[in-house]
Order: C-alpha cells, then structure tokens, then sequence
C-alpha cells in the first residue's frame, strides 16, 4: 500500500545519513596527530619529499577543500585515493579483500540464523524442561562471550587438540586458487568444479565463522524463544487447537511466522554487527579481509583506505538495515502506518 | 500530596523492586559477583597475592609456571602472576563501564529530552539524523576508527565507546518523550504556564527513569565487551598496566603450551559480561510492569 513512498523516503534518508558518515570520518581522520606523508615514507625521507607528497595528498589545502576534492573523486569515479600502505587505488584494495570478508559474513550469518531460531524454536516447543533450562545457559554464555574468546577458544580446541580444522589465514599452500568470477573463494571454486579447493577454503571458513556467529546467534535463539513462548499463549492458538487444526499446522504456519517478525529484526541487525566483529576475528586468523585491511589501516593511519573502508561499510551496514526495514514493513503493515501517523 | 505521603510511597516502590528482583536467583547470583568484581577491583592491592606484577616486573626465573599453590592462574611468559594481573585489570574494565555510561546518560538523555520536547520541529530532525550517522556504523567499527586515531590510552578508548554508543540512549529517551509530549499533563502543565526546562526535567524526564535505568544496567556488560574488544588490538591500557583484553592477545601467541595465560583472563572476561548481564536482566525484569 504505502510501500513505495515508505521505500523513497527510507532511501532519501540513507544517503543523507551516508553524507553525514563521511564528513564525520573524514574529519577525524584528518585530526589525528602525526603526518600521514612522513609516516608513509618514513623517518629517514627528506624533506622535499615529504612536502610533495603532501601537495600531491591536498594535505596543504583546508580541510573543506580537501572533502571536496574527496568527494567529487568518489562519486564521480568511484576513486577513493591511494592507499599508502598498499601503494595502490584504495578502490582495488577494497575489491580485492571486500569478497573475502563477504564470504566469511555469509558463512556466518547463515549459521547464526539457522540455529538460532531452531534452537529458539526448541527451546519454546520444549519450554520448562530441562532443554529450556540448557538453552537459557547456553544463550547466556554465548551472548557474554566475545567473539574473540569463542575463537581462541576453538582455535586450542580444533586447532591444537584435535587438529582437525586449519587456523590461520584462508587457503592451504600449496592449494590452487579458483578463477577470479565473484572473488569468494568457495563460491568460485563451486562454480568451476573445483572440489579440494572448495573443500579447503570452506574448512577455513569454519572457525571465524562460527566464532562470528555466537553472539548473535544466542540473541536471536533467546528473542524466538520469547516470541515464540509469548505468541503460545495467545487466544488465536487456543482457539485453533480447538478447532482440532493439527499441531504441525499451526506450528509452522501461525506460530513460526508470527514469531519470527522480531527475530528478523534482531537478526539484521546482528549480520550487520557481523562486519564490525569481523575486525577483530580477521585479524586473529590473518584472514585476507576487509576488516583486516581495515584494521591495518586504522593502525598505520592510512586516511585513504580507513576513510574508504568506513564508508564502504557504512554503506553496507545502512543498504542492510534499509532491506531490513522493509521487510518488517512488508510484514508488520501496522509499521508502515504508524509511520505515517507520526 | 503531600511529602510524607510521596516519600513513604516511594519507599514502597523501592521495597517492591527489591522484592521483584530478588525472587529470581539468576539476577542474585549476577549481583553477588557484581558486587565480588567491584570489591576485588577496589581492594586489588590489598587482595592479590602479588601486587607488585600488576606493574613492570620481571622475574624471568619464575617465567611460565602454570596453576599452582603459589599462582593460582599460573605465570606469565615474564614471570608476572596472572591471577594479580587479572584482579588488576579488573578495574580498567570497570572505569571503562562507570565512565562511559556515566558520560553517555546524560548527555544522549539530554538530546533525546530536547529532540523528543520539540519533536515535529526542525531541532528535532537535526538532533535525529545526526544521531543516525553516528548509528550508521555498528558501534565497534565506530569505536574502532576513533580509539585508532587517538592516542591508545584507556581514557581515549572511552572516548571512542562514548562517541558510538551516546546515540542508543539518545534514540530511546527521544522515543519516550516524544510519545509523552502529546499528554494531558504535559499540556496542562504548559497551560499553566510552566517554563520549558520545568516540562522537560521535571514532569517528562521522571518518567523516563525506568527504561533509561533498565537501559544503563543492560548496557554495562555490552560495554565491558566493546572494551576488552578494543584492548585485544592494543587500542586500550598501554602494558605493563594490564588489561583483560590485553593478556587474552599477549597469551594467545603462547597457546596451547602456556593455555593458562590466555585462558584465564578470558574465562574471567566472560564471566565479568555474564554477571553484568544477569543483574541487567534481573533489574529489567523487576522494573517490568506486571503482565496482567
């Protein structure tokens, strides 16, 4: 009904806030201490070169110059700048290792979403047994786990113990990599037949991705629990109970459905949250990422490729709070009209 | 009313909340740690066996001793007793939870209060979408990009959790008050003549107390995370002074020979977190209006 003009305003709404992302970005990552041009040349450079870097970097220019000159290469040519870590366009830098943590996110988010309801479903259709009573330990723990912890927790479990998952980086030596189609690796590797390396990346995939998807997946089991348990009460399900509609019906076709609305919500906003722990898991793994590539550039205050790296997440992280919103509005319709009434 | 009566009923409520909260044993057990957190990081000298390793200290002669009588957590790869370090390092986790949300409250309550009071204007829209750009990020990147580009020091990384976390609180005091803005009383307090601060602290603000509350209390064990988060990359407490983050990292690199240096300090991480979010949990449940 309202969906379309629902749909314009939420978008006109992201690139206003996108706008907004990246002057903040900029800006503060043009106010750190130090001088990006000597650090990426190093101590020993001298002097002229130092200041035509800086020229060739508009660092002499104010900062508002410097936005618009930003600005104007990004959307005009999709140019970000140089990276000076990587010395080449941040732009390659950022396809080149985007894929990579895609690949991990999707592994991720998949896992998190398939048991986390499922064992929030469990836990519902089992509620106040001693499954229940399992799950609510399991979800307590697994929310106040840092993802970090879970993974060093399987790296010693299924690395070193038990080696029988690989614990660093994304490809075994010595394994051949897939032509270049979408850039994720397994995804690649599918498409062309290519079983062992398929295989191997996927192996590589196992323990970030899990380790990732703990947090979010207990928030998402404890939030279908709820609703679930919440939606198990109501009078509609008594009422089709007594109309002897069987239990498997009204399971999956009213109970499931009306439960996951807020589980979806919970959800995106987790896959979302994925990128940001991805940060930190990459960089335990070594894993060719985005979020790697981000880190280091945090680290080593390379303008370009941080500022290039937040906003592409930024973009993102809103495209994906954007498609979530509207599918809550598309499937709570009372969203889209309380909406209009405020 | 008069001030007997409110004061006495006041009582009332309090008595009742402690009663709520304290029929679930959950929410017991997470305040009895809470409460054995802070008493082990107030008396951190007093209580560790050996204070002195919290600092540069270096005895390479006891280096890499695992969990015994004399250390209960074992040594580090410098000869430093982890089980100290760890008591220690339990209280950058909790200045970091104290300040942040102490800063964050009011000044994201504060915006939320003038936004909400004036929802429907310009400043309200203005207040709303620069929130949203700070929303635009997930909140550990955000962090992440800002404690980066500061100097690595625990004040700068609660900066950075403040910078990303202070649009949550303004968003949910902005829901409240915006919805309230529209009742009776708020209108017959303007009827009378009520200036706007009066309005906005005294009649919306109390009534805001407790999801705010509930709020602060959830939010302190998401905080700990994003701090021990940050301290694993180095963007926290520089060494010696320890942190918990700090030493998971430092210990990973000697795993699974020297388990004991990375394995306790994050078992104790997870059980901080734990603690927090269980009285979190109990202290919203027994702020929860009763479900008929």
């Amino acid at each position: 009904m309202n969906l379309g003009p629902f749909i314009l305003r939420r978008l006109a709404l992201a690139v206003l806030v996108l706008f907004g992302l990246s002057m903040l970005i900029f800006v503060i990552a043009r106010v750190i201490p130090g001088d990006p041009a000597r650090m990426a040349l190093g101590p020993r450079a001298p002097e002229y070169a130092i200041e035509s870097l800086r020229k060739q970097m508009n660092l002499d220019k104010p900062i508002y110059e410097q936005y618009y000159f930003w600005l104007r290469d990004f959307v005009t040519k999709g140019d970000l700048g140089f990276s000076l870590l990587t010395r080449r366009p941040v732009m390659e830098d950022i396809k080149e290792f985007l894929p990579a943590t895609l690949e991990l996110v999707i592994v991720s988010a998949i896992f998190m979403a398939t048991f986390g309801i499922l064992l929030g479903v469990l836990a519902a259709r089992f509620r106040d047994t001693w499954i229940d009573s399992l799950f609510r330990v399991i979800a307590y723990l697994g929310i106040a786990t840092p993802s970090f912890v879970w993974l060093v927790l399987f790296i010693l479990l299924f690395g070193y113990v038990w080696p029988i998952l690989p614990a660093v980086g994304r490809v075994s030596k010595g394994i051949p990599l897939p032509p270049h189609i979408t850039g994720m690796v397994t995804l690649d590797a599918l498409l062309t037949g290519n079983w062992r390396t398929f295989w191997d990346t996927f192996l590589h995939l196992i323990m970030p991705g899990i380790a990732l998807a703990m947090g979010g997946l207990s928030q998402a089991a404890r939030i279908t629990r709820s609703s679930m348990t919440d939606h198990m009460d109501k009078e509609y399900i008594t009422l089709l109970t007594a109309y002897g509609v069987p239990g498997k019906i009204i399971f999956m076709k009213y109970l499931l459905k009306n439960s996951l609305i807020p589980t979806v919500s919970i959800l995106a906003l987790d896959i979302a949250a994925l990128f940001a722990n991805a940060f930190i898991v990459e960089m335990v793994v070594s894993y060719p990422g985005l979020s790697n590539y981000g880190m280091k550039a945090i680290l080593n205050k390379d303008l370009n490729a941080i500022v290039g790296v937040i906003m592409v997440l930024g973009i993102i992280y809103t495209s994906v709070t954007i498609i979530i919103d509207i599918i809550v509005a598309y499937l709570d319709p009372r969203i889209r009209l309380v909406k209009r009434a405020s | 009313m008069s001030k007997a009566k409110d004061s006495s009923q006041k009582l009332d409520n309090l008595r009742r909340l402690i009663y709520k909260f304290s029929r679930n044993p959950l929410s017991l057990i997470g305040l009895f740690v809470v409460v054995l957190i802070v008493i082990l990081a107030i008396f951190a000298p007093f209580i560790a066996p050996y204070p002195e390793h919290a600092g540069s200290f270096v005895d390479l002669a006891s280096a890499n001793i695992p969990p015994c009588r004399e250390h209960w957590f074992g040594t580090d790869i410098v000869g430093r007793d982890v089980l100290s370090r760890t008591i220690f390092a339990l209280r950058g986790a909790l200045i970091m939870a104290v300040g942040v949300i102490g800063i964050v409250t009011p000044v994201g309550v504060i915006i939320g209060l003038v936004a909400g009071y004036n929802s429907g204007t310009r400043i309200d829209t203005v207040l709303m979408r620069i929130s949203d750009i700070f929303l635009a990020l997930p909140s550990l990147v955000l962090a992440l990009a800002v404690a980066a580009v500061l100097r690595p020091t625990l004040f700068n990384a609660m900066i950075a959790v403040c910078v990303s976390w202070w649009p949550w609180y303004a968003r949910l005091t902005y829901g409240l008050a915006s919805s309230l803005r529209n009742e009776a009383f708020i209108q017959a307090a303007q009827v009378i003549g009520c200036n706007r601060f009066h309005i906005i602290f005294k009649e919306i603000l109390p009534n805001c107390f407790s999801p705010i509350f509930t709020k602060m209390a959830l939010d302190v064990g998401w905080v700990i995370l994003i701090g021990a988060s940050l301290s694993f990359v180095g963007l926290g407490e520089q060494p010696p002074t320890p942190a918990l983050g700090t030493m998971v990292a430092d210990g990973a690199k000697y795993l699974p020979e020297q388990w004991w240096i990375s394995v306790f300090p994050a078992l104790v991480i997870v059980l901080m977190i734990l603690a927090f979010n269980l009285l979190g949990d109990g202290i919203r449940d027994a702020l929860a209006p009763e479900e008929g």
